[in-house]
């Protein structure tokens, strides 16, 4: 038999097959000087292209999967269409209106609320910086103790489902868009206070504009003269209300809330949680603590949560805390 | 259900009518194929611990979506591949350089002696054609059959085979297995 076709069948010999010729060109690389050498070096590559998971890899798996599941992120009846890359983005769910203004508007009103932030310090959107050297004064933000009702100037409702999941950090909580509201709600007039310049402004023309909380939610005025609502995102458990920490990451409307800085990882390196289950909130959300701690001061919520959820879709673990 | 004797397909059936034991059978059966595959490829433990769950989460998610037009072997391949190659491309992992004298030295404290035998295959595999890299991985390394290697690689039956062949060879003579008493 010829070496090469004996060393090839013998190669696939190694693979599980049993082809044609087998024993004939067992025959000839055990006899043949120069092949006999060659099939020995492929029996020692073979042995080492084995390796073992590490112990307990089974059981790690396991209990990922069965966290996961209680939160409803895995379940074998959930359909994937491609394999190849992650789930797709969900589908847009902002008002059509957002769209031709989406750039204008997120840089604008970022801008707004860092100059905010550069005043009363409580403030956390983080989108950019203004301008150095741009002055930045007070903002209508400060008078929250007289804040107007949200609910003066309702956004349609079709838009308070619709505007999700366009967020701002304000005050390390996490409000979500709820799109164009009215201006006319029952805010003071504007004080020298209230103006904000910023790198939008053209020279010798700031702009004005405003951020004020109301209650239950925020107000943003923007350039163009449009108001932006947003409200506080709560979740309730037994009753009480808990508010949405942000991660003082979001640098940009439109990305999900993620897990406070300063707080330990819920996930440890082999991605099991080290936060414990505590029931669920009132919608039947699950909740977990961290080990010793009580649900009232505060839980997390693993990613995944169902449609409906106030964060439905966020792919990060999630801090809730008690509101007063 | 049987799982230890059932078949691959009666294991994925199983499991997706809720049978979780079933699918930790799949788990522990292919745990090692899919472990040596992401350790070749990160070439760092606790990355290609991390990877190997989460193909395993994924395939769990997506059992649904397993039609057994293909083996069930088959598609763990692919799904660890890309796995692999998404988590890489999202910079949640760094793939390992492809510079066999990048890899770590076998006695560096966090490489055991099997470790860094994969890390010295995974150098040796880079530097192989790929067609022939990615036959030998699905081979004589995932464990699949010429035939299930066929369909992942979208390549007829015999040129994977010839492919397994030539990279053997290739790798014998990369890794100083020719030599008498090499590695």
């Amino acid at each position: 038999m010829d070496c090469d076709r004996a060393l090839e069948i013998y190669s696939a010999s190694l693979d599980g097959e049993t082809p044609e010729g087998l024993d004939d060109a067992l025959d000839h690389c055990a006899s043949c000087p120069s092949c006999a050498p060659e099939a020995r070096s492929m029996r020692r590559l073979a042995a080492m292209s084995t390796i073992a998971a590490p112990d307990g890899f089974a059981e790690r798996v396991m209990d990922r999967i069965a966290v996961e599941t209680a939160r409803g992120a895995a379940s074998p009846i959930e359909w994937e269409s491609d394999l190849a890359t992650h789930a797709p983005p969900a589908p847009s769910r902002r008002p059509l209106w957002w769209v031709p203004r989406v750039g204008a508007f997120a840089a604008a009103a970022a801008v707004v609320v860092l100059a905010v932030v550069a005043v009363r310090g409580d403030v956390t959107l983080r989108g950019g910086r203004p301008a150095p050297g741009s002055p930045v004064a007070e903002s209508a933000a400060k008078s929250d103790a007289a804040a107007p009702a949200l609910s003066a100037a309702p956004a349609p409702a079709a838009t308070l489902a619709q505007a999700s999941p366009e967020f701002a950090e304000f005050g390390g909580l996490v409000y979500a868009s709820l799109g164009e509201t009215s201006t006319n709600i029952h805010l003071h007039p504007p004080r020298p206070g209230d103006v904000v310049t910023s790198a939008l402004d053209t020279p010798g023309a700031p702009f004005v504009s405003r951020a004020r909380r109301v209650e239950g939610g925020l107000v943003l005025f923007v350039p163009d003269g449009r108001a932006l609502a947003f409200r506080l995102v709560t979740r309730a458990r037994a009753g009480r209300a808990f508010a949405l920490r942000g991660d003082g990451r979001i640098t940009r409307f439109g990305i999900w809330p993620g897990w406070p800085p300063g707080m330990a990882s819920p996930i440890d390196a082999h991605g099991v949680t080290r936060l414990h289950a505590a029931g669920a909130d009132d919608a039947g959300v699950a909740v977990f603590v961290p080990a010793g701690k009580d649900v009232s001061a505060g839980f997390a919520v693993a990613p995944g949560a169902p449609a409906g959820d106030p964060i439905a879709g966020d792919p990060h673990w999630t801090w809730w805390e008690p509101q007063p | 259900m049987e799982a230890v004797g059932a078949t691959d397909r009666e294991l994925v059936l199983a499991a997706r009518d809720g049978d979780v034991a079933a699918f930790e059978t799949l788990v522990r059966r292919h745990a090692d194929a899919v472990y040596g595959h992401a350790l070749r490829f990160f070439r760092e433990r606790t990355a290609a611990e991390d990877a190997s769950q989460e193909v395993f989460v994924k395939v769990y998610r997506s059992l649904a979506s397993f039609d057994g037009r293909s083996a069930f072997s088959t598609w763990l391949f692919r799904v660890t591949r890309n796995v692999c190659l998404d988590l890489a491309r999202t910079a949640r992992r760094r793939p390992a350089s492809s510079a066999l004298d990048s890899a770590p030295e076998p006695s560096a404290p966090s490489f055991d002696d099997a470790v860094a035998t994969q890390v010295a295959l995974a150098g040796a595999l880079a530097e192989i054609p790929e067609d022939e890299r990615a036959a030998f991985e699905a081979v004589a390394l995932f464990g699949l059959a010429y035939d299930e290697a066929a369909t992942a690689l979208d390549a007829p039956v015999g040129t994977v085979k010839s492919r397994v062949f030539r990279a053997r060879r290739r790798l014998v003579a990369a890794l100083g297995l020719d030599a008498e008493g090499g590695a």
